[in-house]
């Protein structure tokens, strides 16, 4: 009998589960959305995505034109549910929604930066109009550092990296600046132990990353990495 | 959408009256009789059903946005008094989208109209001839894989109808749908043109049933 009502119980759980995640649409409503993409050097950016999505679930999308400008009708999620507009970024699932920021998302022309505007308010008004207007998507740049342990030190290692993401989130609630830098920070502890470690990131040409490492527990020190090129590789050695 | 189903409901009442007042009229088996040899009988109304086509025409985001496919009308007509006649009428069409960018991102569309109309009758030897006026409460049922959402209307339209009576109660009918709805879609001043209203020329053909003992005699 137990058992019975574990599986009964599970079954809920599991259907609650699944009915929480869909998101509702409201019924006669419709919002716009437009804008035009440029590039850093202010030439217009055809056939980049938008996308206007609430939990992974597309309500709406389009590509830009020849100059680079985009237009379409997308459905409206009920209040309770985020809206956000997609620039250049994949739609990936459940997006799970901490600060502005989702760590599931990939630039989808990964020649350019993507741009992510959310608008979670519960009272926000329905049909309207977003018009994003002119959004630069500077060109994006991969980084490689490899951490090297020279043979023989016994060296440990704890560092940071503070860069501009390739993805940044704007608030459409509020009239702040896009915000490039909430997340993508890495910890890491190295130790003699340690063997060579690699690791990637995604950032925007012509920006600088910042790798902060403290080295045997000494006072903290700052490398700065230019992006001066699409694929860059910096090696660290300790 | 309320006020949509308050005319609905008014609608059905009065044709429900209509109904019970023609029952309740019988007269006795002798008195049918007589009524029969004298002439005209009793023309109770008729029923007509069969496959709707739906064509929208304008600017519109049914024309420009979606591919029509054939549905199905029914309307029961009540004869009144001389030739007027009211009852229900219902409808269903479906409708897959074809411009995503205009409508936002749905996959296909049925529309059920439930109403009401009113109008008036001429016979005419085997020819039954007739235009009427409708309004009703239509409901566009979206789909988007596995779940929906819906968008609503008042239509109103205007229904010429000719059927041919190959028998006494059988007839076969044509009849042309002047159709206008009246979206309350809820959009940005920039959409307005588009999602404000949908014009129809909608085809409907299909069997006409005739009710009652007058048509022996027409």
């Amino acid at each position: 009998m137990k058992r019975k009502n574990l599986i009964l119980f599970l079954l809920f759980a599991t259907i609650l589960l699944f009915q929480s995640c869909e998101v509702q649409i409201l019924d006669d409503s419709r919002i716009l959305v437009k804008g035009n993409l440029v590039d850093s050097n202010n030439n217009p950016l055809p056939n980049i995505a938008v996308r206007c999505q609430s939990y992974g679930e597309i309500l709406g999308e389009t590509r830009s034109d020849a100059n680079g400008q985009f237009q379409f009708t997308s459905l409206e999620s009920e209040n309770n549910y985020p809206l956000n507009i997609m620039i250049n970024l994949k739609s990936s699932g459940y997006d799970y929604y901490v600060g502005g920021y989702n760590y599931y998302e990939l630039t989808e022309n990964p020649d350019y930066s993507a741009k992510k505007y959310f608008n979670d308010a519960y009272n926000r008004s329905n049909s309207s109009t977003y018009n994003l207007g002119q959004i630069q998507l500077n060109e994006a740049a991969h980084l490689t550092i490899l951490f090297t342990n020279i043979p023989g030190d016994n060296n440990r290692v704890a560092y940071k990296l503070e860069f501009q993401s390739a993805v940044c989130a704007i608030d459409l609630n509020s009239n702040n600046t896009e915000d490039c830098l909430i997340a993508d920070d890495y910890y890491n502890q190295l130790d003699i132990n340690s063997t060579n470690f690699q690791t990637n990131l995604d950032s925007q040409l012509g920006t600088t990353v910042l790798l902060k490492y403290i080295l045997n527990e000494q006072p903290e020190q700052t490398i700065s990495i230019p992006l001066t090129n699409l694929e860059n590789t910096y090696v660290f050695e300790y | 959408m309320f006020l949509n189903i308050r005319i609905l409901l008014v609608a059905l009442l009065i044709s429900s009256a209509t109904i019970a007042q023609e029952t309740e009229g019988t007269e006795s088996p002798e008195t049918e009789t007589q009524q029969q040899a004298n002439g005209p009988g009793k023309n109770i109304g008729n029923i007509v059903i069969g496959p709707y086509f739906p064509i929208a025409f304008g600017d519109n985001f049914v024309n420009d946005g979606m591919d029509l496919k054939f549905g199905a009308r029914l309307s029961f007509k009540v004869d009144t008094y001389k030739g007027i006649y009211i009852g229900p009428y219902f409808s269903f069409f479906n409708g897959h989208v074809t411009d995503r960018e205009l409508l936002g991102n749905y996959s296909r569309t049925t529309n059920f109209t439930l109403g009401l109309v009113a109008g008036y009758e001429k016979h005419i030897d085997k020819f039954d001839i007739s235009i009427g006026i409708g309004v009703g409460a239509s409901s566009y049922s979206n789909d988007r894989q596995g779940d929906g959402f819906q968008d609503t209307a008042t239509a109103l339209w205007l229904n010429p109808e000719v059927s041919y009576r190959f028998s006494n109660y059988l007839g076969f009918y044509i009849a042309p749908e002047f159709r206008h709805d009246f979206m309350n879609i809820d959009v940005p001043a920039e959409l307005k043109d588009t999602f404000n209203g949908v014009n129809y020329l909608n085809i409907s053909v299909g069997l006409r049933i005739n009710l009652g003992t007058a048509y022996k005699y027409l």
